[in-house]
C-alpha cells in the first residue's frame, strides 16, 4: 500500500487542528505573579461613578515599578516609584512625599498561595481565546462564583508574558464595578534605572510611612486601645485575612481585612467623633437595625457607614447593600 | 532498572508530602514569631538603639516567613504529578 497520499493528507489537515488551550488555573497563577519581562505602557482605569484615570506604567523585574497618574494634558499629578527596596508616593498637588517599604504579599497572614487556594475554592476559572489588547494576543479568563456561577471578574492575559492586559470586575447585579486596560504596551529589553529612583523636588519633605502590620484578631485590643467589634456573619467564601492599626489624629482606627481570594472586604472601626474620609462618593441614607447609616461608592465597591456602641464603622466591599447590611448587623 | 526508578519515584512522593506538612507547621510558627517580634519592637522606647535592633529582628522574622512560604511552594510543585 502506498502511504504517501495518506501522510500528505494528514500533514495538510494538521495545521487546521487547533492547538490545545492552556490550563486556566495555571494561566491565572502566572498572571498573579510579577512578570519576568520588563514592560512600559499606558493604562486607563475606571470605576463606577468615578472619573477615568490615565496612568503611565514602567516595570522591571523582579520588583521595580513606576506609576504616574497623568491628566488628559499628559501632566503627572501623582507618582508611585519603587526600586525594590523602598517605595515613594508623591502627590504633586499636596506637595507631599510618603516613603516606606513596598508591600510584600509574602508577609501577610494569608500568603499569596493560601489566597490563591481560597480563590480556587470559591471560584471557577474558565479560559477562552481573548481579543487583542493594545496589539497583544491574549487569553480571556472568566472568574465565576462556584456558588451561583455569577461572573465576578474577566481578565485578558498576555499570551507570551502572562501580564494582565485588561481587567473588568462586576457588581453582584452584573453591572461593571471597575476596569483597567492597557491602551499601549511594549516590552523593552532594558529599562532606564533612573525611572525607578526618586528624589523629592526642592522644598518637599518625605514623610516616613508606617509599614503594614498584618496583625491577628487577638492583637487588636492591645494595639489599638479599642474594644474590637467583628462581624459574626460573613458573605459566602470570605475569611479574615489580617488587621492593621491606623494612627489618626492621636487616636487609632482598626482596619480589618477579609478576602474571598479575589475580592477584599474592609471594615474600619473608629473611635467616637472620628470620621475619616474613605473616598466614597455621593451619599444616600439607609436604614439599619441599629439606626441609620449612609451608603456611598468607591473604586473598591459599596461603602456603608454607621455608628454603634460609641464607635464609627465603615464597611467597603464589592457586595450588595443587603449583604453589607447583614454583615454590619452581625457585628458584636 | 525501570522498576527501580519507578519505586524510587513512588517512595519520593510521600517524602515531599511530608516536607509540605512540616513546612506548613513551620510557617505557622514563623507567623507567631513575626507577631511577637513586631510587638517587642513597638513596645521599645522611641528612637532607642534597642528599638532599632528589634525592628531588624522583626524584619528578619518576616524574611524567614517569606523563605518558608517559597520553600512550601517548591515542595508543592514537586508533589504535583507532571502533566504529559
Amino acid at each position: 500500500m502506498n502511504y504517501k497520499p495518506l501522510v500528505t493528507a494528514l500533514l495538510l489537515v494538521a495545521p487546521a487542528v487547533a492547538a490545545p488551550l492552556p490550563d486556566a488555573v495555571e494561566v491565572l497563577k502566572t498572571a498573579m505573579e510579577p512578570p519576568a519581562a520588563a514592560y512600559e505602557g499606558e493604562v486607563r482605569v475606571s470605576a463606577v461613578k468615578s472619573a477615568e484615570k490615565r496612568l503611565r506604567v514602567y516595570f522591571a523585574p523582579p520588583q521595580r515599578y513606576r506609576r504616574e497618574i497623568v491628566s488628559e494634558s499628559g501632566e503627572m499629578s501623582q507618582l508611585v516609584v519603587s526600586d525594590g527596596q523602598a517605595e515613594w508616593i508623591y502627590d504633586k498637588k499636596l506637595g507631599k512625599v510618603w516613603a516606606g517599604e513596598p508591600a510584600d504579599p509574602f508577609y501577610k497572614r494569608l500568603g499569596p498561595d493560601e489566597e490563591f487556594d481560597l480563590l480556587t475554592a470559591n471560584y471557577d476559572v474558565l479560559l477562552s481565546t481573548g481579543a487583542d489588547i493594545a496589539g497583544r494576543a491574549s487569553w480571556k479568563l472568566e472568574i465565576r462564583s462556584r456558588s451561583d456561577a455569577r461572573l465576578s471578574r474577566s481578565l485578558w492575559v498576555d499570551r507570551r508574558h502572562g501580564l494582565i492586559l485588561k481587567s473588568e470586575s462586576f457588581q453582584p447585579d452584573g453591572t461593571s464595578l471597575a476596569s483597567m486596560s492597557f491602551s499601549r504596551i511594549s516590552f523593552p529589553v532594558k529599562q532606564d534605572p533612573a525611572l525607578f529612583k526618586f528624589e523629592a523636588p526642592g522644598g518637599v519633605v518625605a514623610v516616613q510611612r508606617l509599614d503594614s502590620d498584618y496583625m491577628g484578631l487577638e492583637e487588636a485590643k492591645a494595639a489599638s486601645g479599642l474594644n474590637p467589634k467583628v462581624p459574626t456573619w460573613l458573605a459566602s467564601g470570605y475569611v479574615f485575612e489580617s488587621l492593621a492599626i491606623i494612627p489618626y489624629r492621636g487616636k487609632s482606627i482598626i482596619h480589618y481585612r477579609y478576602s474571598d481570594g479575589i475580592h477584599a472586604m474592609s471594615l474600619f472601626q473608629c473611635p467616637p467623633r472620628v470620621r475619616p474620609n474613605f473616598g466614597g462618593k455621593a451619599r444616600e441614607k439607609v436604614k439599619l437595625a441599629s439606626g441609620s447609616g449612609y451608603l456611598s461608592w468607591s473604586e473598591e465597591g459599596n461603602v456603608l457607614g454607621w455608628s454603634s456602641d460609641r464607635s464609627q464603622f465603615v464597611l467597603i466591599a464589592p457586595l450588595t447593600l443587603e449583604i453589607l447590611k447583614r454583615v454590619a448587623e452581625s457585628i458584636k | 532498572m525501570i522498576k527501580m526508578i519507578l519505586s524510587l519515584l513512588l517512595m519520593a512522593s510521600p517524602l515531599f508530602a511530608q516536607d509540605s506538612r512540616l513546612l506548613k507547621e513551620k510557617i505557622k510558627n514563623d507567623q507567631e514569631k513575626v507577631a511577637l517580634a513586631r510587638e517587642q519592637w513597638k513596645a521599645a522606647p522611641q528612637r532607642s538603639a534597642e528599638r532599632q535592633a528589634l525592628r531588624k529582628n522583626w524584619k528578619a522574622a518576616q524574611k524567614q516567613l517569606k523563605e518558608d512560604r517559597l520553600k512550601l511552594r517548591q515542595a508543592k510543585a514537586k508533589e504535583k504529578p507532571k502533566k504529559k
